[in-house]
């Protein structure tokens, strides 16, 4: 190589860099500029999409709980904050740059209590505030142009195999840069809690309790509170953490009096239990088990187990089995009308007349205008 | 010599084992999931030794030959029976329907025409329950027809146990080497499903074979707007051997234990994807999409029936357009109608006046089956027009909804209902390519957009409609394309992102294009729309 190729190689070298540079600065602002539309687009999608919980009272609660949040920290409510829930049978919560942000019924099935969905927010938010995402592509600019030249000699130097090398560094550098970043953010978001009088060890709390009932549901997701393998680390993390910071003087009441978030919580995991009977049935009595814990059994939740066993009663040997589970969920005062309809039919095909006459007539006594009222009277003309 | 024989032995043995390590593992058979089946093969088999058939829904499949459907059923009660079951017929189900329709007083809303679905769930329910008790059941069979996204690689796509060529022709290897189809991508294709369910409605085996390409990628039969071709739905499921190969790719594993469907994967009675398509008969030709005219009846007739119009607002269907854009587009419209000499009698009320009148008579539609009743439906628009009080009574009432639809994309451009745009840039469309100031980009291929069009609706007193037309407006998706790198070729997959509310109906001329695209065919006259669409002529000096 001659000295004049040599400096033609330098020159042109430094002329990429400069002109990535450039490149850098004028698509970066170009790209806050795609992100904020693409938020806008994202928001505009999620709340006229058919996964959008339109409940005016979940609405409320929940920004009753940011607000809480908000009002003791004044960098929390640096993001104008709209929180909505979206249907859907994993916890998810995330908060766009624009401050439109969601919790998943999945997530709000799953927590324990108030503490836990505080949690669960300020964990979402204290990336977003602290502007983790672009922080995290600014110091990853910032090593590709640091190490544009060292690179750019081992690559000559080994001929191309050093680039898998690089390419490996880089992914490890980056991973570590978003984990240092998370940790950062979480630490923040566990002051945030203590300062708006939740206990912060509601954090790992929360993240342990996702593990727990996602193993037990056999139900995992690749997202970052659905991922296994992602919770248990940043439990982990949190657990550690949470130690460095002061518990809250006095524990705060939930923002709702009423202590309306376990019933918030118990009416999505039954929907969830009742749409599992048929697609996922191996979910259900985990779910039910944990409602139970919670508030003992009850008509609804007396009715799904029963259902899980009438599906799988299709041969004539396992009816008795049937009956009885119904008939215990007819015993609660909140049974729903459709368990007196199916016990008269297993009834039925028990051959026990008698019986499948009377719990059809408390189905309609029950259920005077069902769609299907008037084919239960056929079978009381003509059993 | 001595030391080197050793050494090429141990190199032997080395070279051996390395094979060895790194052949591939001897194929194992598909488990009883991977069949179909929810629980176990023999389960399945042990309890459904006596099957009911759900009668087929007659067409199968939407615009096919009703009689399509009595061809499958044979096909499948012939498949069940080789598969060693005793197939039930419907009569039984049947008369426990009509039984449970009569007395929930119909199925149907008679209002939307819809099936009310507690309403039918109830119905079909109880009748499946009295055919397993009549007719003493293990399972009943449901056969259903999905439109399936069939994956394609270069000249073929494959379904469901079906391969066929993607042009839908007969070409000579010459020619598919010559017609230069290279990539992946997807083709709508015709499947057959089956499913067996319990008495307690549980679905116990599932399973779909393929029947047809719904549509074709043929370059040398295209047009300069697509070179996809739809195949007429009236000849669709009429080919018995193409039927014959979805039932048996459906039945296979009922007929075989997972063991013999591995023994049989060369044997086209087992394993249908080896039927090739060359040893079929030629699938139905393919046709350019063809646009029906708005025009229901002749344009002079309307000329000559119509002189005073109901014009009512203009139904959003799910958008928020601002307000002035709405004035923007009624005055538009009314203007177009007052240039045929018509007069025009504007009321907001004309959609809540017609549904106190549908409400009044009790819908247009027959509850028991669904079908409109033409009857109640001339009883409805007279009502209508009476009741709006006009003086004169108007001849015809116009309807104006803004729609959903979907816009079919080649290279970019976009097109639908008489307009185009860039479904990259959102810009307006250009011919040709880049380098020659065109707007087409070659990577994004063939695909479709969702969009926006305004829709007229002319009826007469009678309710009978006279004109039916659609204008584009804009595309409600950005088109994007990713890059995914596979070993020896790149593939652009489209990404679609919904556009903001916001970010629609800005553009003003692109709302009165669309009024006259959608009322194009009414006002002017078929040589008008020639001379507008003719080129424009040199000056003569």
């Amino acid at each position: 190589m001659t000295l004049r190729s040599g400096l033609r190689v330098r020159v042109y070298a430094h002329a990429r860099i400069v002109l990535f540079a450039l490149l850098c600065t004028v698509g970066t602002a170009a790209a806050a500029a795609d992100d904020s539309l693409s938020d806008e687009r994202l928001e505009a999608s999620y709340n006229t999409g058919p996964t959008f919980i339109h409940y005016p009272a979940l609405d409320a609660y929940l920004a009753q709980v940011v607000r809480r949040l908000q009002g003791a920290n004044p960098d929390a409510a640096a993001l104008p904050l709209r929180l909505h829930a979206i249907e859907n049978e994993l916890p998810y919560s995330f908060v766009l740059n624009n401050g439109a942000s969601y919790v998943s019924t999945g997530l709000l099935a799953r927590l324990e209590d108030e503490k836990q969905l505080a949690a669960m927010i300020a964990l979402s938010l204290a990336p977003v505030v602290r502007h983790d995402a672009q922080t995290n592509s600014a110091e990853g600019r910032k090593r590709v142009v640091r190490s544009y030249l060292p690179n750019l000699l081992i690559i000559t130097a080994t001929a191309g195999l050093g680039a898998i090398a690089i390419k490996k560094a880089d992914d490890q550098a980056a991973a570590e840069r978003t984990a240092r970043l998370q940790s950062a953010s979480d630490a923040v978001a566990l002051h945030w809690l203590a300062s708006a009088g939740y206990d912060p060890h509601a954090a790992p709390a929360a993240l342990h309790r996702l593990f727990e009932t996602l193993e037990a549901e056999k139900r995992f997701g690749t997202s970052e509170f659905s991922d296994l393998g992602g919770l248990a680390a940043r439990a982990d993390a949190l657990d550690h953490l949470v130690t460095e910071v002061p518990a809250p003087s006095e524990s705060a009441k939930p923002v709702d009096p009423t202590g309306n978030f376990p019933k918030i919580s118990t009416y999505y995991a039954l929907r969830r239990a009742g749409a599992d009977v048929e697609g996922h049935p191996v979910s259900v009595v985990p779910i039910l088990d944990r409602i139970e814990a919670r508030q003992g059994e009850t008509g609804p939740s007396a009715f799904l187990r029963a259902e899980l066993i009438r599906r799988n009663s299709a041969d004539q040997a396992s009816v008795p089995a049937a009956i009885q589970a119904y008939e215990r969920c007819v015993a609660h005062a909140d049974a729903p009308p459709t368990a007196f309809r199916e016990l008269a039919f297993l009834y039925r095909r028990a051959n026990d007349t008698e019986h499948a006459r009377k719990n059809f007539l408390t189905y309609l006594a029950h259920a005077p205008n069902a769609d299907d009222a008037p084919i239960i009277r056929t079978y009381l003309e003509n059993p | 010599m001595r030391l080197r024989l050793p050494s090429a032995a141990l190199a032997l043995l080395v070279g051996a084992l390395t094979v060895s390590a790194f052949a591939a593992a001897p194929p194992t058979p598909q488990t009883p999931q991977q069949l179909g089946f929810a629980g176990t093969r023999e389960e399945v088999l042990a309890k459904c030794k006596r099957v009911g058939l759900i009668p087929l829904s007659r067409p199968l499949v939407t615009g096919s030959d009703p009689e399509s459907s009595t061809r499958v059923e044979a096909a499948l009660r012939h498949a069940l029976e080789q598969a060693g079951f005793t197939v039930v017929g419907s009569d039984a189900y049947t008369k426990a329907y009509d039984r449970f329709n009569h007395a929930v007083g119909g199925i149907y809303d008679p209002m939307s025409g819809n099936a009310r679905k507690n309403a039918y769930q109830g119905v079909v329910s109880n009748a499946v329950r009295e055919f397993f008790t009549q007719e003493q059941l293990g399972c009943i069979a449901y056969v259903r027809a999905l439109d399936i996204k069939a994956t394609t690689s270069d000249n073929f796509a494959n379904w469901d146990g079906a391969v066929e060529y993607i042009d839908g022709q007969a070409n000579s290897t010459l020619m598919r080497v010559w017609s230069g189809n290279t990539g992946n991508g997807t083709l709508p294709a015709l499947s057959l499903n089956l499913q067996l369910l319990n008495s307690e409605g549980k679905v116990i085996f599932s399973r779909s074979g393929g029947v047809q390409l719904l549509a074709y990628f043929d370059r040398h039969h295209g047009t300069t707007g697509s070179d996809f071709l739809m195949v007429p739905r009236a000849k669709l499921l009429l080919d018995d051997k193409r039927i014959e190969r979805a039932l048996t790719n459906v039945t296979v594993p009922l007929r075989y234990t997972p063991e013999e469907i591995l023994a049989g994967v060369k044997n086209p009675a087992i394993n249908t994807a080896e039927i090739a398509p060359r040893d079929l008969s030629q699938p139905p030709a393919g046709v350019a999409e063809q646009h029906d005219s708005p025009l229901q009846v002749p344009r002079d007739q309307i000329l000559a029936s119509v002189h005073r119009v109901l014009l009512g607002p203009l139904t959003l269907g799910g958008f928020t357009p601002p307000p002035d854009v709405v004035t923007q587009m009624r005055g538009l419209v009314r203007q177009r109608l007052a240039a045929l000499g018509w007069e025009v009698v504007e009321t907001e009320q004309l959609t809540t006046i017609l549904g106190a009148q549908v409400q009044q008579v009790g819908g247009f539609y027959d509850p028991m089956t669904g079908k409109m009743d033409p009857e109640r439906m001339r009883t409805v628009f007279r009502g209508t027009i009476k009741a709006v009080g006009a003086d004169p009574a108007p001849d015809a009432l116009m309807l104006m909804t803004l729609t959903r639809t979907v816009a079919s994309q080649k290279y970019a451009n976009a097109a639908w209902d008489g307009t185009e745009q860039q479904a990259m840039t959102l810009g307006p469309v250009k011919k040709g390519a880049k380098l020659f100031g065109g707007s087409e980009n070659p990577t994004a291929g063939e695909g479709s957009v969702a969009a926006s069009s305004l829709h007229v609706l002319l009826r007469n007193a009678d309710g009978t409609v006279l004109y039916d037309a659609r204008g584009g407006i804009e595309l409600v998706q950005q088109l994007s394309l990713g890059m995914e790198r596979s070993y020896n070729r790149i593939d652009y997959p489209q990404h679609l992102t919904d556009r903001a509310p916001s970010e629609l109906f800005k553009d003003t001329s692109r709302n009165s294009q669309a009024v006259e695209s959608a009322l194009r065919e009414l006002v002017m006259s078929p040589e008008q729309i020639a001379a507008a669409r003719a080129p424009a002529q040199p000056a003569k000096h």
